[in-house]
């Protein structure tokens, strides 16, 4: 009776024990959670100049952040996966693929631009995992409930600017440049189009350019030659940069006021531009001197690596990265992509790199935070009062 | 603004011819069609801009270190590339494949070299100064553009058609065994014609690179683009054809951009490219100056 009694207490022992040391395993790998995140960008190919290396910085500062707060939650950690797309569509929705099904990502950020991420959406949408683009397009979005955009629409930023110019700047006859291959930047110089005949501008001339261009002599010769008051350029960093000089040379007015979309806000354009710069004003995602948390350390981090001040393109991954940590964070532990893309969508005042406000989705999905105004003065970019 | 106009397209045209130059050449002489050629003029302009910035050269010294570097770069590409393909009697298509090869090597060590940023040379290293001739605006630059490679075309004319170099040259193009039974050492005219070839497009990559602020590692396509109406227009292996063609070609292009639209500028020059080919195979200008044609 005594030695059942024994067997007895022996099992119960050892049951604890297996029990204590599952508990343990479970906790430890609790503790050991390591959540993928997938990230593609232009790092080859020509849009690599002005984007995919300041992406990337902008994501590792990001991964620093976000595992050094513990930002998902205790015991996870954040690994990401960083492929080049080469600003390439094919290679963009091969790694989507890839991502989805073999590298079971959580969710992917990146592609960047609506060139790339247009076609993208669908296959994100299809393989049901949440991805984040780096871009502006409201057509992302519409491409079903599993793709959402970082940028403010178009609407946005070119009322502001478009309203600026007409009251501020007091100008009426505007010549339109813009990136004629790329879905965004048109949208951008229709939009702006439209809100400068709102307020009594009228536009003298549209002339699209392309990434691949490099002389831009006959349509600079051809606006210095046209009555206007003020030019309005979108197009990407080095080519807008590079469009300034020429449009100088060809001896543009030096009284025509100079305006731009937020993508001239890189120290890539200002390098390409030089004192062409000078006087150039733009409203934008990101400035380096704004105040707020996120953006101090963000700053700071990426000086002391990178020994220069980050650009939009840096603040955009950086603050994309932390969007996704938060959503991957309210989904909680375990958390599959459909909770992570509902937790995404519910996102409200989040504090980021970006703007003077804090970053929120509204009901369709569209990301809201206040822009700024910026100028270029003197080669350095400021705030503007 | 017309005028303008013109002194755009012929600049820029000018330039294209440079650059065809090279490309025409080796193609006349050896029947090679070098797609590298764009590589190598790419890599002429980051000769030049590296030995300004990095070597504190000035650049005019950059300017001559850039095409000898050039000519090397392309002399480099015929022993390692089509050189092997001639011992081993490659045809034409193994010889353009090749070609390609060797045009993404020297573009993914660019990219690599430079972490895929577009570079410009410094501000101010060449002064802006502008003349205004009958209403016309020209800059000291375009002067200069169009001085070197009136030069460099008159300097060219000179070593095929006036030194017992360019002699050879020419007999290996017309006949290669013939040539040698001749006493011509074929691989001394390999060497000059991608060289001289070599030269010419890093002279167009340092001229293009300053003129247009803008140094990348895939400058070299779009111009090698240009480059192949160019030379169907000049008619292949036509020295003057090509500088002709490349005047023509630079005009229409800045011309259309001008005043038609610019989503048609290539549209019209390729649309050119096909109406030639239906009614000119050889080229638009095969029948002039045939003295001038290297094979």
């Amino acid at each position: 009776m005594a030695a059942e009694e024994g067997v007895n207490e022996m099992k119960k022992i050892a049951s604890a024990v297996v029990l204590g040391l599952g508990l343990l395993l479970s906790a430890q790998s609790l503790r050991a959670e390591e959540v993928v995140i997938a990230a593609q960008y232009p790092l080859s190919g020509p849009m690599a100049s002005y984007s995919g290396p300041f992406l990337k910085e902008g994501t590792e500062i990001a991964i620093q952040r976000i595992n050094e707060t513990k930002m998902l939650g205790e015991g996870r950690t954040l690994k990401v996966l960083i492929e080049d797309n080469a600003g390439d569509r094919n290679q963009a929705i091969s790694l989507m693929n890839r991502f989805a099904t073999s590298d079971n990502a959580l969710a992917v950020l990146g592609v960047y631009g609506s060139y790339l991420s247009l076609p993208t959406a669908p296959v994100a949408n299809e393989l049901k995992i949440p991805f984040l683009a780096i871009a502006a397009s409201p057509a992302i979005v519409q491409a079903g409930p599993w793709s959402f955009i970082l940028i403010e629409q178009p609407d946005s930023s070119m009322k502001i600017l478009a309203q600026y110019a007409a009251e501020q700047l007091k100008v009426k006859n505007a010549a339109l440049v813009y990136d004629r291959a790329n879905d965004a930047s048109v949208r951008l110089k229709d939009a702006f189009a439209k809100f400068f005949k709102e307020h009594g501008g009228a536009v003298a001339s549209e002339d699209g350019i392309s990434q691949q261009d490099t002389n831009f002599a006959p349509i600079a010769t051809k606006i210095a030659s046209e009555k206007i008051d003020v030019l309005y350029l979108e197009s990407v960093p080095s080519v807008a940069g590079n469009f300034l000089v020429q449009v100088r040379q060809a001896g543009l007015d030096p009284n025509v006021k100079l305006i731009a979309s937020g993508q001239v806000s890189s120290p890539v354009f200002r390098d390409i531009a030089g004192a062409a710069a000078n006087g150039i004003q733009y409203p934008a995602d990101y400035d380096a001197d704004m105040p707020g948390v996120e953006n101090k350390y963000f700053v700071d981090a990426y000086r002391k690596r990178n020994n220069k001040d980050p650009d939009q393109n840096a603040a955009w991954a950086y603050t994309g990265m932390l969007l996704l940590a938060h959503a991957i964070h309210d989904a909680g532990p375990g958390a599959d992509r459909t909770k992570v893309r509902d937790a995404l969508a519910k996102l409200k005042d989040v504090d980021t790199a970006l703007g003077a406000g804090k970053f929120s989705y509204d009901q369709d999905r569209m990301p809201d935070f206040k822009l700024i105004m910026l100028q270029v003065a003197n080669g350095k970019q400021e705030l503007m009062k | 603004m017309l005028a303008q106009q013109l002194l755009n397209g012929l600049v820029v045209g000018a330039v294209y011819a440079l650059f065809s130059l090279g490309l025409t050449l080796v193609f006349g002489m050896h029947r090679i069609l070098n797609l590298a050629h764009g590589a190598v003029f790419m890599w002429g302009a980051f000769i030049g801009y590296f030995a300004v910035t990095l070597g504190h050269f000035p650049l005019w010294a950059a300017f001559i270190v850039a095409v000898i570097g050039a000519g090397i770069v392309s002399v480099a590409l015929d022993l390692c590339v089509f050189r092997p393909l001639r011992r081993h009697q490659g045809d034409e298509f193994g010889t353009i494949v090749a070609s390609i090869g060797a045009n993404l090597i020297l573009m993914q060590l660019a990219q690599q070299a430079t972490n895929a940023q577009t570079l410009r040379f410094p501000f101010g290293i060449f002064p802006v100064i502008f003349y205004n001739l009958a209403g016309v605006r020209i800059s000291l630059q375009q002067i200069v553009i169009l001085a070197s490679v009136a030069v460099i075309v008159l300097g060219l004319l000179f070593f095929l058609f006036r030194t017992s170099l360019g002699s050879e040259a020419r007999a290996v193009a017309v006949n290669e065994p013939t040539a040698m039974l001749l006493g011509v050492n074929p691989g001394k005219v390999y060497f000059a014609s991608f060289f001289i070839a070599g030269m010419l497009a890093g002279a167009a990559g340092v001229i293009l690179g300053i003129a247009f602020n803008s140094v990348t590692y895939v400058m070299g396509e779009a111009v090698m683009l240009q480059a192949f109406v160019v030379i169907v227009l000049g008619g292949l292996g036509s020295v003057v054809g090509a500088v002709l063609a490349g005047v023509v070609i630079g005009m229409i292009q800045t011309l259309t951009t001008a005043y038609i639209s610019t989503e048609l500028s290539d549209a019209v020059v390729f649309g050119l490219l096909f109406i030639v080919l239906l009614i000119r195979p050889n080229g638009f200008f095969s029948g002039i100056h045939t003295e001038y044609r290297v094979a």
